[in-house]
């Protein structure tokens, strides 16, 4: 009788893991930073490792009112406006003109099966108006995407993951990546931006991870430049010591979707400025 | 006596080691490199290539262009027990990874 029971519970508990939505994951996802930092409201976690530095948030608002990504908004508006050779603009690939837009990527795309992101699209746009496409992880590629994050200042993130079975499987493809330890150091995503958050690595303090898509692209000083979020996402894996796969490739794509989708209902804040 | 003889016993595997090194050659440098290629290759398709393997295989290269082929040997070596790490900790966390789920 003992082992049965401890059969059905195991059973139980293997089926509510196989079960578990991502609808089911994000609340868990924050009611962990609710116990790990009980002062923080969760709408601060947009603000990154700000939202829970006080000293660092008050040298970051001095910074932004002279704001690091400033000129990169401007030439990100710019390009964004400039017809190409055919006459044609940006705006004519994207819902809304592409204005106030960022909060619905990434999204699934079920003609294609793949996860798309703001920056996938940005190229496919160049391509079919017969233009090369940009390099995924900084310059003009990020100044647009930056520019069309301050177009969505203030929208909630609304990252829907559909019925479809190749966008479940996309989901958890990005959601192995996130926890899966990596590299020589044997760290994961999930080992730095979850369960030590908030502690210092050397002179930095490692940032939570709800909230993270919400400001990108950013400008970081490290970079001196503006970098997207697979810019980010290569520079972590690389920390690692892991070979990073590759900017927009499939599994940043769908890490980006996971990770987007555990702020769902945040208010988009970029671009960004950070350390 | 017996210290003596165990000093002469070291003394004589050290030589046979030194030897050893020393005769590596061009034939021991391919196939060591070889060996670490596969293996990289092997750990890249699993993606889980660390980024710490090319630059040991670079360095055995160079080392191998000037002639130091022990040297080549070495690195090889190290590069490919690196990538065979790596593919065990690609096939462990194929399950692992469920454990660290946030619940």
């Amino acid at each position: 009788m003992k082992r049965l029971v401890t059969i059905l519970l195991g059973a139980a508990l293997v089926a509510g893991l196989a079960w578990a939505t991502p609808e089911d994951d994000r609340k868990a996802f924050i009611e962990h930073y609710k116990k790990r930092f009980p002062d923080v409201a969760v709408e601060d976690y947009v603000n990154g490792v700000y939202s829970i530095d006080e000293e660092a948030y008050e040298q970051w608002q001095e910074i932004e009112e002279f704001a690091p990504y400033e000129l990169a908004l401007a030439e990100g508006k710019e390009l964004f406006e400039t017809p190409f050779a055919n006459g044609k603009t940006y705006g004519d690939c994207f819902p809304s003109g592409g204005v106030g837009i960022r909060q619905n990527y990434p999204y699934f795309d079920t003609e294609s099966g793949q996860v798309k992101t703001i920056e996938l699209e940005i190229n496919e746009c160049r391509e079919s108006n017969g233009e090369k496409p940009y390099k995924y992880k900084k310059g003009p590629i990020a100044a647009i995407s930056a520019y069309m994050a301050y177009t969505s200042r203030g929208e909630k993130l609304n990252i829907v993951i559909p019925g479809d079975p190749r966008a479940q499987q996309a989901y958890e493809d990005g959601k192995e990546l996130y926890y899966s330890k990596r590299g020589q150091l044997n760290f994961s995503c999930a080992d730095c931006h979850i369960y030590n958050a908030g502690m210092m690595v050397r002179a930095d303090k490692l940032s939570p991870a709800l909230g993270h898509p919400t400001h990108f692209p950013v400008y970081r000083s490290k970079w001196d430049d503006m970098g997207t979020l697979h810019r980010r996402f290569d520079g972590c894996n690389k920390q690692v010591r892991a070979k990073p796969l590759p900017a927009q490739g499939e599994e940043y794509r769908n890490l980006e979707y996971f990770l987007t989708y555990m702020s769902n209902g945040m208010e988009v804040n970029g671009p960004g400025a950070r350390k | 006596m017996r210290k003596n003889r165990l000093i002469a016993g070291v003394s004589v595997l050290a030589v046979l080691w030194a030897g050893s090194v020393l005769a590596a050659d061009e034939p021991a440098y391919t196939k060591a490199c070889a060996a670490a290629e596969e293996a990289r290759k092997m750990a890249a398709e699993l993606r889980y290539e660390w980024n710490t393997v090319e630059p040991l295989m670079k360095k055995a290269s160079e080392a191998a262009a000037a002639g130091d082929y022990a040297k080549g040997v070495k690195l090889c070596d190290e590069a490919r027990k690196q990538s065979e790490v790596s593919i065990a900790q690609a096939k462990h966390q194929a399950d692992a990874w469920r454990a660290a789920v946030v619940k």
